[in-house]
């Protein structure tokens, strides 16, 4: 039989050194939350030259929340794939559109990236609409880090479907089959072997959203996965504004000292004060979802 | 004898034979802590009010439970007298505030000498060991200990150097992000110059007199004791340095 495994989610996010001194809101958004079998966690990164984006980003994390709370209650055993990303989009576009009626908001408001993770014991998936970071620490001691940039740093938002995103292509040149969304996959094995793979990804592709799958081998790999929004790859230097190496910040993330509670809240508050003592900061707001992995050597699956 | 409790774990203070016990750190929950310390007094002199220095204790520990950061206040029990062996006995060790049970305190009984040293260090130095674990694994927190006596140090196996290093360590930023220690006298007019001093030599933060070991007067100090614990949770988290905390007790 093989051996337990135990999942722990939570998360964090906090307001970059730009948006304090601009008096704007934090408009990253994250949640962690246990629905049935699954961990389910998620970031939101608002558009900062959207309008009331702090409260789009917190919108479209509770409605996927509630999206895939309602999935998993008529069908708890659900699939990951594709069919699943694609019923979570239609439920929780529904809900945001409610919403967005109810709470008289406007589509600049709600213009928000939307990543998240649900896993559970035999497997996983992660699906990413806009940029940000998907960092995965594995039992062996390597680290895969894939970050997603958009070009003109204008990236893919959920509520671009509003117009099927006729908008959204226009804005990427008008060909769906342009690559427009790169990926780049730094895997660390120690501190000297490091592997870096790019992949282009076609316009048509990436606006709807990537998606990254773990079978149940990999979950017994795996000690964590984390996503983050794309403030972790603008960590500066507060006056000279020289920028940290993304992917030691993201590794960063993941250096988990331990993963009962609120383990995410103590990594990046570990990480702010070590990144402060050396004068640096978080230009941009921050948010970072992670689930733990546990593998109990002493109990077996029933 | 003392039920076996599966969550605690006992540990030394480096560079001594003084220990001291805490929740294990991978049943900590939360992102924060402040360690909160109570070293009370049981010498000889203090019978006659033993039954309200219990009381004192209980109260203080009730309160805790009813800080708006009840989840993020850590609380360490001890007496001390040279009764016990190394001065001081461990009612509980580092415990979730809401954990306690205090109506498992046991009856104070008063006899022995004055080892103000010892529980000094004892507090002092399990503050700064277990908070330095804490801090190892990301744990923000800060600490607070309070030594009601109602005598100066008479009998104690720590030294004064051992205590001042303990303080200064306590202070400096490098382990807990601020302490307070505060040596309260009770019953203390006749020595209130001598713990004024034993308070400047050993580096303790402020030294409060409570007056007379009145009902009254204790459960005013009761009262003292959970806002103070109270303040420094809520200072938790601000990095400002170590603050004296204003007392009317």
């Amino acid at each position: 039989m093989p051996n337990r495994i135990t999942l722990a989610g939570d998360s964090n996010f906090f307001i970059g050194d730009q948006h304090l001194r601009q008096g704007k809101p934090c408009q990253d958004y994250t949640l962690t939350e246990r629905v049935g079998d699954f961990v389910l966690a998620i970031v939101c990164d608002g558009c900062s030259t959207g309008l009331k984006t702090d409260v789009g980003a917190r919108l479209w994390a509770l409605a996927t929340f509630a999206a895939v709370r309602s999935i998993l209650k008529e069908d708890p055993r659900v699939a990951l794939n594709d069919t699943l990303t694609r019923n979570i989009e239609e439920s929780r576009w529904a809900i945001v559109n409610q919403s967005k009626k109810i709470y008289g908001l406007q589509f600049k408001d709600l213009l928000a990236t939307c990543g998240y993770g649900l896993f559970s014991s035999t497997g996983g998936i992660v699906h990413l609409v806009g940029d940000g970071v998907v960092i995965e620490k594995y039992r062996d001691g390597r680290v895969i880090l894939s970050r997603y940039d958009w070009e003109k740093n204008t990236p893919a938002y959920p509520m671009y479907a509003e117009d099927f995103y006729v908008g959204f292509i226009k804005e990427h040149g008008g060909n769906i089959n342009v690559p427009r969304l790169k990926c780049t996959t730094v895997s660390l094995f120690s501190e000297e072997k490091k592997d870096i793979v790019t992949e282009e990804i076609p316009l048509g592709v990436g606006m709807v959203g990537v998606t990254r799958l773990y079978d149940e081998h990999m979950m017994r790999e795996l000690e964590c996965v984390c996503i983050s929004t794309d403030g972790i790859t603008q960590i500066r230097m507060l006056h000279e504004g020289e920028m940290a190496d993304w992917v030691w910040a993201a590794g960063e993330l993941v250096r988990l000292k331990n993963s009962t509670g609120e383990f995410m809240k103590r990594r990046t508050r570990g990480f702010l004060q070590d990144i402060g003592k050396t004068g640096k900061v978080p230009f941009d707001d921050l948010g970072c979802a992670a689930v733990s992995i546990s593998v109990d050597e002493s109990a077996t699956e029933e | 004898m003392p039920r076996l409790d599966q969550d605690q774990e006992t540990q030394r203070i480096a560079g001594s034979n003084f220990t001291f016990s805490g929740t294990r750190i991978e049943h900590l929950g939360a992102t924060a802590y402040t360690l909160a310390t109570i070293a009370v007094d049981v010498t000889g002199s203090t019978d006659g009010f033993e039954d309200d220095l219990r009381k004192m204790a209980i109260a203080s520990v009730e309160a805790c439970k009813k800080s708006p950061l009840k989840d993020n206040i850590l609380v360490r029990l001890i007496i001390f007298s040279d009764r016990f062996s190394g001065g001081v006995s461990e009612i509980h060790g580092f415990k979730p505030v809401l954990e306690i049970d205090t109506a498992q305190y046991p009856a104070l009984v008063p006899g022995g000498m004055t080892p103000l040293c010892d529980a000094a260090f004892s507090a002092l130095g399990a503050t700064n060991t277990y908070g330095q674990q804490l801090r190892d694994q990301d744990y923000g927190v800060n600490g607070i200990c309070f030594l009601i006596t109602d005598g100066g140090d008479n009998a104690s196996t720590a030294t004064m150097e051992m205590v001042k290093r303990e303080a200064r360590r306590s202070v400096t930023g490098e382990v807990l992000e601020s302490m307070i220690s505060i040596l309260v006298g009770v019953n203390a007019a006749n020595c209130r110059h001598l713990l004024n001093r034993f308070k400047d030599e050993a580096g303790i933060t402020q030294y409060v007199d409570a007056g007379d070991a009145t009902p009254q007067r204790l459960a005013k100090l009761a009262d003292f004791v959970s806002q103070s614990v109270s303040s420094q949770a809520q200072a938790q988290g601000t990095g400002g340095p170590s603050q004296n905390i204003a007392a009317t007790i």
